[in-house]
């Protein structure tokens, strides 16, 4: 399938293929670095159901604040502006998917799987010393968005997709590609260009299952690649099937990581995990 | 003292629970290379995770 083809597959779910204003203006304000915290805190505000997720997720023991934050302008002086915006499309996006029909996919399930990638690529971006750790939070929170769109637009084909899946040693994104022509990485990475979210973040999703071939952000596009691993091989849900894919060992060699970062892993996902889902369920 | 504690509680010997598990890993671990040292690292660390849940329910 072209990249026409993919960006008419995202045109053709309109309820998510714009995010809704107050991101956009967000993003825009923030963009432009000439925001401050008030203005920022001023567009959030427009959207108290975003207020209060943000404030919630500031506020989970996933950051550690010691002291309560109570307003949008005392998170985005702590956190700092980049990240508000992160964790703003994170929840935003969550909130998009929340009223999925659940007869092809358990969404409860997508969310587990989907969090504990996030956490992984948090951890992992922060022990290579990355700037943004919650752009690779986000990053690996929404990697499956793909798997989603595949199931509202073409139910049929997806549902052929699962049964095949669970009944052979083929991957979800190998299914996909046989019975479809792409896969659910390809879908996303075109949904967030949609989205205008940063190269790093669609080429990461766009080649987390070769990420060895990604031209220019080969380090993101490994540890989502990782991430993803190491989250499947835990009971911590899926996007559509629990096989394991096989590491790119190119991929990890370049990352120069030590095994033992793989228990390292696994320990900061189960340490995280609860209270994440917490967060993003409520 | 939980199920963890004592398998037999559940009915479930730690033996029982530990082939479960087995099955369950070598299911999801089928196309990975576990001579490589990360991925084994990664399948130990999960037999524990596994081993740790009350339930062997895939999620």
């Amino acid at each position: 399938m072209n990249g026409n083809a993919l960006y008419d597959l995202v045109r053709e779910t309109p309820q998510i293929a714009t995010l809704p204003s107050v991101y956009t203006e967000l993003s825009r304000l923030i963009s432009l670095r000439d925001g401050n915290a008030t203005n920022v805190a001023r567009v959030v505000s427009m959207d108290p159901g975003l207020t209060v997720r943000l404030l919630r997720m500031v506020n989970s023991p996933f950051y550690g604040f010691t002291h309560r934050i109570d307003t949008v302008t005392h998170a985005v002086s702590v956190i700092g502006f980049e990240q508000l915006k992160q964790l703003a499309l994170a929840t935003t996006v969550v909130q998009m998917f929340r009223a999925m029909p659940e007869h092809l996919i358990n969404m409860e399930s997508y969310w587990r799987h989907s969090v504990a990638t996030a956490i992984c690529s948090r951890f992992l971006g922060r022990l290579l010393r990355f700037n943004n750790v919650e752009r690779m939070f986000v990053t690996g929170l929404l990697h499956g968005v793909g798997s989603l769109v595949i199931c509202i637009n073409r139910p049929k084909l997806a549902r052929r997709v699962f049964i095949r899946v669970r009944n052979s040693d083929q991957t979800l994104h190998e299914v996909e590609r046989d019975l479809l022509g792409f896969d659910h990485a390809d879908v996303a990475a075109a949904l967030m260009k949609k989205w205008s979210l940063s190269p790093a973040q669609i080429e990461a999703v766009g080649y987390k299952h070769r990420p060895s071939e990604a031209p220019k952000f080969a380090k993101e596009a490994s540890i989502l690649h990782l991430s993803n691993i190491v989250a499947s091989s835990l009971n911590m849900g899926s996007i559509g099937g629990h096989a394991v894919a096989p590491m790119d060992e190119e991929a990890w060699e370049s990352l120069g990581l030590n095994p033992a970062t793989m228990t390292s892993a696994v320990w900061e996902i189960e340490d995280q995990f609860e209270d994440l889902l917490r967060v993003f369920s409520s | 003292m939980n199920n963890e504690d004592n398998p037999e509680d559940s009915g479930v010997t730690e033996a029982e629970k530990r082939d479960r598990v087995d099955e369950i890993l070598s299911n999801r671990f089928k196309r990975v290379n576990l001579e490589h040292p990360a991925m084994a690292a990664l399948y130990k660390e999960a037999v524990r995770h596994w081993m740790e849940q009350e339930e062997l329910v895939e999620r």
